[in-house]
């Protein structure tokens, strides 16, 4: 399957084919045919007269799904739009001029497009975020003020409860107040949270599970007596199906060739590195392991961190310091805050994924340069993620990349969730956007939710993770990624790339943008308002209620399905939500069993806001 | 921390990192209509109790709600849950909004309700004198509160800002 192999090298720099002759055929091309057999050739020859000179319906129907097979799960392969990157191109065929005046080498044109690919094309590079972005949808007004109220009437009656208890039931409250003269243990205000609405219903987080929680998770039952203070296990297992792990293409296995090589590789290694990377804990499969997931993601040179949060906080402390400024986006992970507060720089925030806002703050903070001194930043980083996991919005990249270009700020991305689960070969967000990866400096990602191993990766040039290897945290004081994980990921990182000669990769990735569309798209039929853009691997559906939060994780659980319920202060106060993250493992079946038992929930808990359309 | 300016410092930047969920409410949509909604239940609870007269029912309406607002807003220090490392200990929930910015819309429609709600008992009353200090104090005592002069002011040591020393 050498073809295969070699598309799957570096993801933006795909060769797609050329219309009338190839001997490479891609499979995303829309057609109707179900194989994947050389009749595609003759296809995509007779496809050029039919080319499609409409624009792509907007609203997403289920009746695409159903009627093709092959439906290409990345807007940006929806057109043939036959880009070839430049330094691909014979220089015979390099045109004079270009139609696209912003972004010439970002995309690039043949000269051998008809008139009509050309504008579908200029189009498709101009309208790229907004294909597949959903807007948040507001609820009903309702449904607002009795969020608002519940939150009113359970904090009245929490602070009630506090303020009585310390007066009639003293010995319970002891560590909150005074006592004998010692201070009390824990201030009573910041644990409010925690003890009046937290502990209620703590029954929904943290549930134990037993064995490896695939497609389906076996949750062990636990009751609670005193009011969910302490919990006691019934000893009866529940099989549910398991939308709580984040196992996007479903490498969360037992069994299986990643599993048979992590064993040959613990008789060889051992369990452990034995010492941090800076001394003598680098083994050569840690450097293999970088080398392929660099060119994997698409970037010169990668180093691996053993912990997924440590990667961020460990490095971005490394590449800024005091007097540079980082801008992240609202609603970033705690693992890059921390990083970033740890560094020392100054910090702004601009609203999520707006990149209006993002271009306000960018005049601003330039023209202002430093607080107090106003000397110009020493650096501009812009931290942002691939796909945000509680949301399901995708970084809009491509505005990015233009700002990146007008303000020339350094840009960090972190496809944490994004890696493995959006793009064609899984390349990540810039895979999913047809981008080169050289336009982003450097781009990390984890290894725990798409590749079924632990720990992260920074992707970046050479020069910088040289650097990198000297000065971050982790590789001077932390242990080294040990020798079975290190395996894992390498085995599920040939599967991806299809080296062990298999269609598994492909259709993994496939499976996987199959079911995300088709469920998204099922639950918004239904009524739900469910954010998340087109094709996010994360689904998450809005509650809004707080009594609403365990009252739909526990109806879930006794209907056999697992499911992550969050509120706040992980989410604004009144759009807590449940996030369905799904997976490869799962099948038609189950998703159709799960919706069937969602719709139930949705109509007991009246959770069918969306206005008629 | 060396200075006082460094713990400044560190503080924006603590604050500055990551948006604050227990004050970006009274932005959201919905919020300014749920302030007025409850003070239609409160009028609606007061109304109800039997041989009230509308004088009472709207003065202590005007009373609770000034008072209930005083307590949310403006005695209760820091955020209910442990997320930011202490960057908002010791202060209120009206000078968490909008990050300590004066002046902003919310900011205006919160001190704009008690007047509107002052305004409308002092009508419901008839202007009677005594009604009207009964309704007039809190009022007073709760826009002072809000004045942009009493940002992180304490007066007469009253619910202090505990300054960490490191």
């Amino acid at each position: 399957m050498a073809t295969t192999t070699n598309s799957l090298q570096v993801p933006g720099i795909e060769i797609q084919p050329p219309p009338i002759s190839s001997s490479h055929h891609h499979p995303q091309q829309k057609h109707q045919e179900k194989n994947d057999t050389t009749s595609t050739l003759s296809a995509t020859g007779s496809s050029t007269g039919t080319t499609r000179t409409t624009t792509r319906a907007r609203t997403f129907s289920l009746s695409s799904l159903v009627g093709k097979t092959r439906r290409a799960y990345s807007v940006s392969s929806a057109y043939p739009p036959k880009m070839i990157h430049p330094s691909l191109v014979p220089a015979s065929l390099k045109p004079q001029e270009n139609t696209l005046s912003v972004d010439n080498d970002v995309w690039f044109h043949a000269k051998h497009v008809t008139p009509a690919q050309r504008r579908n094309s200029v189009a498709a590079a101009h309208r790229k975020y907004e294909d597949f972005q959903q807007k948040m949808e507001e609820a009903p007004m309702f449904i607002l003020v009795s969020t608002y109220l519940n939150y009113f009437v359970l904090i009245l009656f929490g602070h009630l409860r506090d303020i009585l208890g310390k007066v009639f039931k003293r010995s319970e409250y002891a560590h909150l107040r005074t006592n004998q003269g010692y201070a009390p243990l824990v201030s009573d205000f910041d644990s409010f949270y925690t003890r009046r609405m937290y502990m209620r219903i703590r029954d929904c987080w943290n549930r134990p599970i037993t064995g490896v929680p695939t497609r389906i998770t076996a949750i062990l039952e636990r009751v609670s007596d005193d009011f969910n203070k302490t919990f006691r296990l019934t000893g009866r297992k529940i099989d549910a199906i398991n939308f709580a792990s984040y196992n996007y293409l479903g490498f969360a296995q037992a069994e299986g060739p990643c599993a048979d090589a992590v064993e040959e590789t613990v008789r060889d290694y051992g369990v452990s590195g034995g010492s941090t990377r800076a001394e003598c804990g680098s083994l050569d499969i840690h450097r293999e392991a970088e080398r392929k997931v660099a060119r994997f993601v698409g970037k010169e040179d990668a180093c691996i961190v053993s912990m997924g949060f440590a990667t961020n906080s460990t490095t971005i402390p490394a590449l800024v310091g005091k007097g540079c400024l980082i801008i992240s986006d609202e609603l970033n992970h705690s693992s890059i805050i921390f990083g970033a507060r740890l560094s020392g720089a100054s910090i702004r925030v601009f609203k999520h994924n707006n990149m209006g806002d993002l271009r306000n703050l960018l005049r601003e903070v330039i023209s202002q340069g430093q607080p107090r001194t106003h000397r110009p930043w020493k650096k501009i980083m812009i931290i942002v993620e691939g796909l945000y996991s509680m949301e399901g919005s995708v970084v809009n990249l491509p505005e990015l990349i233009k700002l990146k270009r007008e303000f020339k700020f350094y840009l960090y991305v972190d496809e944490a969730h994004s890696i493995g689960a959006l793009g064609e070969h899984g390349g990540g967000v810039c895979d999913f956007y047809g981008i080169n990866p050289k336009h982003v400096d450097i781009l990390m990602g984890t290894f725990t939710k798409s590749f079924g191993a632990a720990g992260g990766y920074i992707a970046g040039d050479k020069v910088v993770i040289d650097h990198l290897r000297l000065k971050n945290h982790s590789f001077c004081y932390a242990e080294t990624m040990t020798p079975p994980v290190t395996q894992q990921v390498l085995a599920s990182l040939g599967i991806m790339r299809g080296e062990d000669g298999t269609e598994n990769g492909r259709n993994r990735i496939r499976q996987l943008a199959d079911n995300a569309h088709y469920f998204a798209a099922r639950l918004r039929e239904m009524g739900f308002i469910v954010y998340g853009d087109e094709g996010s691997p994360v689904v998450p559906l809005l509650l809004f209620n707080p009594a609403k939060i365990s009252a739909f994780s526990r109806e879930m659980l006794k209907r056999g399905v697992a499911i992550c319920v969050v509120g706040y202060p992980a989410t604004p106060i009144i759009s807590s939500r449940a996030r369905f993250c799904v997976s490869a493992a799962h099948t038609r079946e189950d998703l159709d069993h799960a919706l069937k038992l969602i719709s139930e929930v949705g109509d007991l808990l009246m959770l069918k806001f969306k206005k008629a359309q | 921390m060396s200075s006082i300016r460094e713990q400044k410092a560190h503080q924006t930047l603590d604050q500055s990192s990551m948006p604050n969920f227990n004050s970006s409410w009274v932005n959201y949509k919905g919020a300014w209509f749920t302030t007025l909604f409850i003070i239609v239940l409160l009028k609606t609870l007061f109304s109800v109790i039997p041989f009230i007269s509308s004088e009472a029912s709207w003065t202590l309406t005007n009373l609770t709600f000034n008072v209930g607002q005083y307590i949310m807003f403006h005695w209760v220090q820091g955020i209910p849950f442990e997320n930011h490392q202490g960057a908002y200990d010791g202060l209120t929930l009206w000078e968490q909004i909008d990050g300590g910015v004066q002046f902003t819309a919310t900011r205006k429609f919160f001190t704009a309700v008690p007047i509107a709600l002052f305004l409308l008992s002092t009508h419901y009353t008839h202007y009677n004198l005594v009604l009207l200090v009964i309704n007039f104090a809190p009022l007073l005592w709760v826009l002072v509160a809000k004045l942009p002069v009493m940002h992180r002011v304490r007066v007469f040591g009253i619910n202090k800002i505990d300054h960490v020393v490191d």
